[in-house]
């Protein structure tokens, strides 16, 4: 359901950009999302093109590029991606890591002609 | 064709209002506490034996969430201590703007330590700042070792883990230390406390920490 809310927060934050535009039409919007912000693409476009009809983001489709959760050891400091939480650090074994990536959702930019 | 380079957090607006109520909390010496959990992890429960324990010394105000009803604001009211409810009418989380109205009604200078009941819901709750200075996330006994896992973002947002039902524990196949390895991989940092509304194990140790909290914050 929060992908309604999100939804709603995206078409209100490409208006309030697009008014410097000349309201044009918008082709396509980049979404930045880490895989920790528990975003369902489908249905985030799914509530966007409910929400988004009458408005320049009408058909507009939404690109997700993918961040993968990226874990800091503690010990040696080494950085590596996350498929899951059961690992270890890949370098010296250890399990305590800080995670410094997967958590993002950020609009990059709007494709308008 | 043209591209329009926009560069913002989604939640951007949500997380503007938060730092303003973080503020705000701040500037009233208030503790907030962001509960969130699963729904039947015993999160009101948990709520009634706390306020038992510290509400007579401490000064205490309570937001309560739930999708529909006000049940659980009835139940807090008991206490005679101020509670806002905030009925959602079906989004599953709360946001910071609907805090803000909620904590609008309290009356925050007074206060010691204010407590926000979220919806009961380990994913979305996750993602929405409330200007809270402490996440606490409660899972009971009754659910899997492997709720961490699943939902590693809630484990790892929050500072706190309350294991709760603790007393079920010889009524049910779960490994409490399986659990415990599972939520300190997610977070290292989680500081975990046993308890049991039924017979109150554990609850004066949560309600220590919560003081303590609170002493360490107004020294600071």
């Amino acid at each position: 359901m929060h992908e309604a809310s999100l939804a709603k927060n995206i078409i209100e934050i490409i208006s309030a950009n697009t008014e410097l535009t000349n309201g044009v039409r918008i082709k396509r919007v980049n979404l930045r999302v880490g895989e920790l912000a528990g975003i369902y693409y489908d249905s985030l476009q799914f509530y966007f093109t409910e929400m988004s009809k009458g408005t320049s983001a009408e058909n507009a489709e939404l690109i997700f590029e993918n961040l993968p959760i990226v874990g800091k050891c503690r010990e040696c400091s080494n950085e590596f991606p996350l498929q899951n939480f059961e690992i270890n650090c890949p370098k010296c074994g250890l399990s305590k890591f800080d995670i410094i990536s997967g958590n993002e959702f950020e609009i990059v930019n709007i494709e308008v002609e | 064709m043209g591209i329009v380079t926009i560069e913002q957090k989604v939640l951007k607006k949500n997380d503007e209002i938060a730092a303003d109520l973080h503020k705000r909390f701040d500037d009233a010496d208030v503790f907030t506490a962001n509960l969130v959990s699963s729904p039947g992890s015993g999160k009101t429960t948990l709520l009634e034996r706390t306020l038992k324990f510290i509400s007579p010394a401490l000064s205490v105000g309570v937001v309560e969430g739930d999708i529909q009803t006000n049940l659980d604001a009835e139940r807090i009211s008991k206490f005679n201590i101020p509670v806002t409810q905030i009925i959602t009418n079906g989004t599953c989380h709360l946001d910071a703007r609907m805090v803000e109205e909620a904590v609008n009604k309290l009356p925050l200078n007074d206060l010691d330590i204010l407590f926000i009941e979220n919806v009961g819901n380990l994913v979305c709750p996750a993602a929405y700042n409330l200007g809270e200075h402490a996440r606490i996330v409660i899972m009971s006994v009754t659910e899997g070792e492997d709720k961490p896992l699943k939902y590693p973002a809630m484990f790892l947002k929050s500072c706190v883990m309350i294991l709760n039902k603790i007393d079920l524990l010889p009524y049910l196949k779960f490994d409490k230390e399986l659990a415990k390895r599972n939520a300190l991989k997610i977070n290292p940092d989680l500081k975990i406390f046993e308890t049991s509304c039924y017979n109150n194990h554990g609850i004066l140790e949560w309600c220590d920490w919560l003081t303590n909290e609170l002493k360490l914050k107004r020294c600071k």
